[in-house]
């Protein structure tokens, strides 16, 4: 009786989630097998990098300054406790490349980009557009989902290099500008302290987090109806807020395995 | 000797989240027949559809198409039957980021190395023969519902497929659209001779379309003849189902009563008295 009650669902449960774990881990393997095979639908792809990467420019500049702008503030503050003011272009560099810049960027084009693409592909799940394709015996990979995979990976990168210029400029606003540091320690101190491991870091980083969101986003939108939620518009509402949260989340935790690993 | 179908389905089973939708479905669908399956919301139409285009698995039996069982077979193989497929789906299913004239010729585009002055060619042909012109530079969101299954169905044609499924292809239209898409499937059916399944509940209009008609009720099928013989079944669930004392010329036991049927009775007898 108890096992009817107890751990009947916790059991079913327990089984559903290992089956979604094993569907989104071939999803992703089919996703990078057609990514990296031809043929390219090169017309998607670059669709794909004008709205992924384009069109999250304005939030990266505007997020990347402020960034840096806080940074920088709040860095000059303790800086200056030690008396090591001069440490604040290193400082705010060294935390926008190897930290903030890709999680940032990772976080902003999700809620930005993500939640579109999963609604996007939701849509088209449940108004048969990817079964059409199916039986014009088409790939919907090669449709749908690569050119989402490829334009992240190239998009990433370029917009976490955008948002850590942005933010150091930032800073060097709030430090040299109002704060009153010398231009010339500001990125003189830069230079001795990045190093190219640091580059690589933020380099790797922006990568496994495209990875990580255009994965859980459309997969989020290519299995929708899959479990409670079922297939109208609540449905296309709970993956998309799904995998905004989800990709967050991941992209912390991952970011936090990676940082470990660097460190 | 008996023809050979085209499309055998045998003791098909599917079930979905627990619940057996299909209880063992046998059926056979001759070359350049049209077959209707009708049957209540539930009882398992699209999914029988799904799993003959092979869009689901099922859990047993067999689906022969051209003498091939896709059950089990491979993406390339499966696609390679698939290419000889056409799909009228109940949204149409026209992709929301091209416009007329590119979703019609996607299959083209995609699946042939056809020059781009002859997929014109066959896409101007393809919207004539669903009476549509001027619409090529139309987005699927500006067209209304008629249209899109009109452009759905120019789809399904234009690269001569020898299957086309309906899925429920005249659903959400009024009568005058739902006549006219039935025309024009019967039209493309004399100009093109595929072999169509058609899913539908649009009784009596699809005995005028198909050729045979079947009716799947609780995951079976429970009748298959011609449009004739099932308004005359005295099955229980075919006559409760078809609800109707006056098929025009589909006309059967006119005694029996049915509220839901009397709406169409009288609305014909009237348009008879004029």
């Amino acid at each position: 009786m108890l096992g009817q009650i107890i751990f009947k669902p916790v059991g079913g449960w327990f089984l559903r989630y290992l089956r979604d774990l094993g569907g989104s881990g071939i999803f992703l393997l089919n996703s990078l097998y057609y990514s990296f095979t031809p043929p390219y639908k090169w017309k998607l792809i670059i669709r794909q990098i004008w709205f992924i990467g384009y069109m999250s420019l304005g939030v990266i500049l505007m997020t990347g300054a402020f960034t840096g702008m806080v940074l920088a503030i709040q860095l000059f503050y303790v800086l200056r406790k030690f008396g090591a003011e001069s440490l604040l272009g290193p400082g705010v560099a060294l935390s926008l490349v190897r930290e903030l810049g890709p999680v940032f960027t990772a976080l902003m084009v999700t809620g930005r980009g993500g939640s579109a693409l999963t609604a996007e592909i939701g849509i088209m799940k449940i108004s048969e557009q990817i079964d059409s394709l199916y039986i014009m015996a088409l790939n919907p990979y090669k449709y749908i989902i690569t050119p989402n995979f490829i334009a992240a990976l190239i998009c990433f990168p370029l917009l976490t290099a955008i948002f850590d210029v942005t933010g150091i400029y930032g800073g060097y606003l709030v430090g040299v500008k109002l704060l009153g540091l010398s231009s010339g320690v500001y990125f003189e101190e830069m230079k001795g302290f990045v190093e190219r491991a640091d580059l690589l870091i933020g380099l790797y980083k922006s990568l496994s987090f495209a990875l990580i969101i255009s994965w859980v986003c459309c997969y989020k939108g290519f299995f929708l109806g899959k479990g409670s939620s079922g297939f109208g518009a609540r449905a296309v509402s709970k993956a998309t807020t799904d995998a905004v949260v989800m990709s967050s989340v991941v992209v912390l935790i991952w970011d936090y395995v990676l940082g470990s690993y660097f460190i | 000797m008996e023809k050979k179908p085209f499309i055998k389905i045998s003791r098909l089973r599917k079930t979905l989240d627990g619940v057996e939708i299909l209880k063992g479905i046998d059926l056979a669908i001759h070359k350049g027949e049209i077959m209707a399956v009708i049957g209540a919301s539930g009882a398992g139409k699209s999914v029988s559809l799904k799993c003959i285009t092979g869009l689901f698995q099922p859990d047993s039996g067999a689906v022969f198409i051209g003498g091939r069982d896709i059950t089990g077979m491979g993406m390339r193989e499966l696609n390679k039957v698939r290419s000889g497929f056409g799909v009228l789906f109940q949204s149409g299913a026209l992709f929301d980021s091209l416009n007329v004239y590119h979703n019609v010729a996607f299959p083209l585009k995609e699946k042939t190395r056809l020059k781009d002055s002859e997929i014109a060619k066959r896409v101007t042909k393809a919207l004539s023969d669903v009476h549509l012109k001027d619409v090529e530079e139309k987005y699927p969101a500006e067209l209304s519902g008629g249209m899109k299954k009109r452009v759905a169905l120019a789809r399904a044609i234009i690269s001569n497929p020898d299957i086309i499924f309906f899925d429920e292809p005249t659903t959400g239209l009024d009568p005058v659209l739902k006549q006219s898409i039935h025309e024009l499937i019967i039209e493309n059916h004399q100009r093109h001779g595929f072999t169509g399944l058609i899913i539908s509940h649009e009784i009596p209009d699809i005995f005028d379309v198909a050729d045979r008609v079947a009716m799947l009720c609780d995951g079976k099928i429970i009748f298959c003849g011609k449009p004739d013989e099932i308004v005359r079944s005295q099955i229980p669930e075919v006559k409760s189902f078809i609800h109707i004392r006056d098929c025009g010329k589909y006309s059967w036991d006119t005694s029996w009563n049915d509220s839901m049927g009397a709406e169409g009775g009288i609305k014909r007898e009237l348009d008879k008295e004029g």
